[in-house]
């Protein structure tokens, strides 16, 4: 009769201990979904900049205006990140879509490559914040 | 007769007496200084043992596992054996009797730790030998003189050292023990200056500097060849120089260039004179560049010409301001010296001025060499008036005869002179006796080879009478760079070993050692990169005999041309044999880890759908022409694509595809993911670009 109970007991903590990993899976999931929803969240300026400054300015250039020294054999021309009117009407999310997956993710220019292998998501998020800086400006709610 | 009392006690008194003195004199002739160091060092090795054995019976009481006891005991029982072994030994003259090198060495009676591990830090003659020499250096083969000198029969403390009159070869204490590497192992000639030879750094050293600085410009040596001059063509040096600066030059090349491997020749102000005087008069020509002033002085010249002086890649080799290599000269006072005319001439294309100059062709437009040259201009470094020169011709004969006489034909080509040894032959130096040796009026207690070699280094007047000429010029060594040189001096001996006894360290043959002269010779590592060493003006060719076809890259370095538009350094025209070209790839093909010789690139059978629909990938999907040119349309930004397919190898380019940052972390290039088989497709594209196609299409 111990023995039985002695059993139960185990499958008992067993049980428990699965549901509690299946819960952490869980809790990680909507915690990166969360993540991607909340671009810009993370990352840094200064990460952000560096990035920039080595790999966006040939087409966009030093300013961020688009003048890079690659921008004139290309057509459409490339963004002018210092333009706070258009900037501000293109959301967080919408930028790291852009950085993420290129132009064709966003029915624009392919001359805009997709960077999403190349860079880990925080930044990407620093890529936005420091597009933010760039432009001065902030994206639609 | 008899004696009375007294006398009977004097004579039992010297009795006593002699048989004391009889005593003594037997006591002396049967006890040794080395008894002293045997019985000293037999105390030490049974203290060692003693507290090794202590530990290991401590070791014993705590151990629970019965093998490990086992073998605890094991231990203590060997351990036992030899420490009985060690107090029943007995007092003896160690002698290691080599017939081969006809040789007795008794240096182990005293030397006793030499062998046995655990007396590093005792003090000498105890010590354990440092380093790990008598690994591939068995005593009982090499013995101890054969690298240290000294007198190996002897056994009394200063004769076994050999620092006593008339004994020729005294110890070679420390480092100088190093001179004794070349009785075995020769340094080719032919070898990388920065081939590294474990132990024998110090030799190394002074085999570098022995070649670095010319010697064998003057100096014969057997098994070493003449190198060429190392010094520039002095024949049209008019054209290039004036007076002042030629001058002064001579009177102290240090002044001017401290890092100059030109020697002081210390020279009086009349023979300078007479010197340039006839140099001058060699080349009366002038350089036809009229351009060459035109955007002196400008500061939008000046500007344009330091940016390119810093993007060409021109400090990969010279230093301005302190900064940049050391493979050619300093340029920081470049307008002191020569006229904007020369510049204009020399950089147009260097081997036009001298054929053999190590500068190559840099392919730099007119304009931007003007530029060049008013940036160069603006180094005006202070120098002397200088001294007056001649154009009297029996002055300029006196001059001639001077530049014979001095044997500045050692490292400069001037007229034809015939390239001679102006100085006496270096073979078996390192066995003069010093006697034989010229001291003048140097007054010195101990006498050595190496002492007098290391005041001629240093200060090659010093031994300089009016009956000694001493005509070496001062090379400005410091001290350890001295002692390094005087090592390799001393290494170059007479006696020769037996055959075998040599052992060559580092063959000169092999790729690998025949591409790393090569490259240093062309300091091809001032500008590019491999495993991590050289500069970063050129990319990086660790990868190269992987990536490129050695088809192409034997087209490419036979007349170079750009490949990567976003990179205003241009890869220079060497105008190499064909034979170098080959050096040059078969050494990056043994960096690469590829086979070499190499096997042409097989061509891929595939199908016309497949290209069309990678060139729709190339074109709309991925946009490569964002970036990259082909035919004179696209980007700027990566390497150009025209004849792409010529260049570079499949499987390098599906590789670069995967993941551009796994071989160049900081590339601009994205990395891409592929649907299906896109990227074959992809490939089967990029290699119809070119003049050689890769490919059968069915």
């Amino acid at each position: 009769m111990q023995k039985d109970i002695k059993h139960h007991n185990k499958l008992f903590i067993i049980m428990v201990i699965l549901i509690m990993a299946v819960l952490c899976f869980a809790f990680i999931a909507i915690a990166a979904d969360a993540k991607e929803k909340k671009a810009g969240s993370k990352g840094s300026v200064a990460e952000g900049e560096k990035l920039y400054k080595h790999y966006c300015t040939p087409c966009h250039g030093e300013k961020g205006d688009g003048k890079g020294f690659n921008a004139d054999t290309l057509d459409p021309k490339p963004a002018n990140h210092t333009d706070a009117v258009e900037m501000s009407k293109r959301t967080d999310e919408k930028l790291f879509d852009t950085i993420y997956g290129g132009g064709r993710e966003v029915a624009k220019s392919t001359y805009m490559p997709p960077w999403g292998y190349t860079f880990t998501e925080t930044q990407i998020d620093s890529l936005v914040l420091y597009l933010r800086r760039l432009c001065n400006c902030k994206g639609p709610k | 007769m008899r004696l009375n009392k007294r006398q009977r006690l004097w004579l039992f008194l010297l009795f006593i007496a002699l048989f004391a003195v009889a005593v003594i004199a037997v006591r002396i002739e049967f006890t040794h200084p080395w008894q002293w160091y045997q019985r000293e060092f037999k105390a030490l090795e049974l203290k060692a043992a003693e507290v090794k054995l202590n530990k290991l019976q401590a070791e014993r009481s705590g151990a629970k596992d019965p093998k490990k006891i086992k073998g605890i005991d094991e231990d203590i029982e060997r351990l036992k054996i030899s420490i009985s072994n060690i107090k029943s030994s007995s007092e003896k003259i160690e002698q290691i009797w080599l017939v081969e090198l006809k040789e007795a060495d008794r240096c182990l009676t005293c030397h006793q730790g030499v062998e046995k591990t655990g007396f590093e830090d005792k003090p000498h003659p105890f010590k354990s030998h440092p380093g790990d020499y008598l690994k591939n250096h068995p005593v009982n083969k090499f013995g101890c003189v054969v690298c240290h000198d000294g007198q190996g029969a002897a056994l009394t403390v200063k004769d076994a050292h050999g620092e006593v009159e008339h004994w020729l070869r005294p110890l070679l204490r420390g480092s100088l023990a190093q001179a004794s590497c070349g009785k075995c192992h020769f340094a080719d000639q032919k070898l990388p200056l920065d081939t590294v030879v474990a132990g024998s750094e110090q030799f190394m050293k002074g085999w570098k500097l022995y070649m670095d600085n010319n010697c064998l410009g003057c100096h014969k040596l057997m098994g070493y060849e003449r190198p060429k001059r190392i010094g520039p063509v002095l024949t049209p040096i008019s054209k290039k120089v004036n007076h002042a600066w030629l001058t002064e030059w001579i009177k102290d090349p240090k002044g001017y260039l401290p890092k100059t491997k030109m020697p002081n020749f210390m020279l009086k102000d009349d023979e300078i004179s007479l010197i340039a005087s006839y140099i001058l008069s060699l080349s009366t020509e002038k350089i036809a560049e009229p351009k060459s002033r035109e955007r002196l002085n400008k500061p939008e010249a000046i500007k344009s010409g330091e940016s390119l002086v810093n993007k060409l890649g021109c400090l990969s080799c010279h230093t301005i301001n302190k900064r940049g290599g050391t493979f050619g000269p300093d340029l920081s006072g470049i307008a002191a010296k020569a006229t904007p005319e020369w510049l204009v001439h020399w950089l147009k294309n260097p081997k036009v001025y001298q054929s053999d100059t190590p500068m190559p062709n840099l392919r730099i437009p007119e304009r931007e060499i003007q530029d060049i040259v008013a940036y160069l201009n603006t180094f005006k470094k202070q120098t002397g008036k200088g001294i007056a020169v001649s154009t009297n011709p029996a002055n300029i004969e006196k001059g001639r005869k001077l530049v014979k006489d001095k044997g500045c034909t050692g490292c400069h080509e001037i007229e034809k002179f015939p390239l001679g040894f102006n100085a006496p032959e270096h073979d078996g130096i390192g066995s003069k006796r010093t006697d034989e040796l010229a001291w003048g009026d140097v007054k010195a207690d101990d006498k050595t080879l190496q002492k007098w070699l290391q005041i001629k280094v240093m200060e090659p007047r010093k031994f300089a009478t009016k009956k000694i000429i001493a005509k070496m010029p001062n090379f400005g060594f410091k001290e350890d760079d001295a002692k390094a040189l005087v090592t390799f001096l001393m290494s170059l001996r007479k006696e020769p070993l037996p055959q075998n006894y040599a052992k060559r360290l580092n063959d000169a043959t092999t790729m690998q050692m025949r591409g790393r002269k090569f490259l240093e010779e062309k300091n091809c590592l001032g500008c590019h990169k491999i495993n991590k060493k050289g500069g970063e003006v050129g990319p990086d060719l660790t990868q190269e005999g992987k990536k490129v076809r050695p088809e192409w890259l034997f087209a490419f370095l036979k007349s170079p041309s750009r490949i990567r538009p976003m990179q205003e350094a241009r890869m220079p025209d060497f105008k190499l044999p064909d034979a170098e070209i080959n050096t040059i790839i078969e050494y990056l093909s043994f960096v690469a880890k590829e086979p070499y010789p190499y096997n042409f690139s097989q061509k891929k059978n595939t199908f016309v759908e497949n290209i069309k629909k990678g060139e729709k990938l190339y074109q709309k999907e991925l946009a490569c022409l964002g970036c990259h040119l082909f035919e004179g349309k696209g980007g700027m930004v990566g390497p150009e694509h025209t004849d792409m397919a010529s260049r570079l190898k499949r499987e390098w380019v599906e590789k670069w595809l995967d993941n551009p940052q796994a071989i160049q972390p900081d590339v601009i290039m994205p990395r891409f993911k592929f649907k299906g088989k896109d990227k074959e497709m992809l490939l089967d594209y990029l290699m119809t670009m070119g003049k050689e196609r890769f490919l059968i299409v069915e």
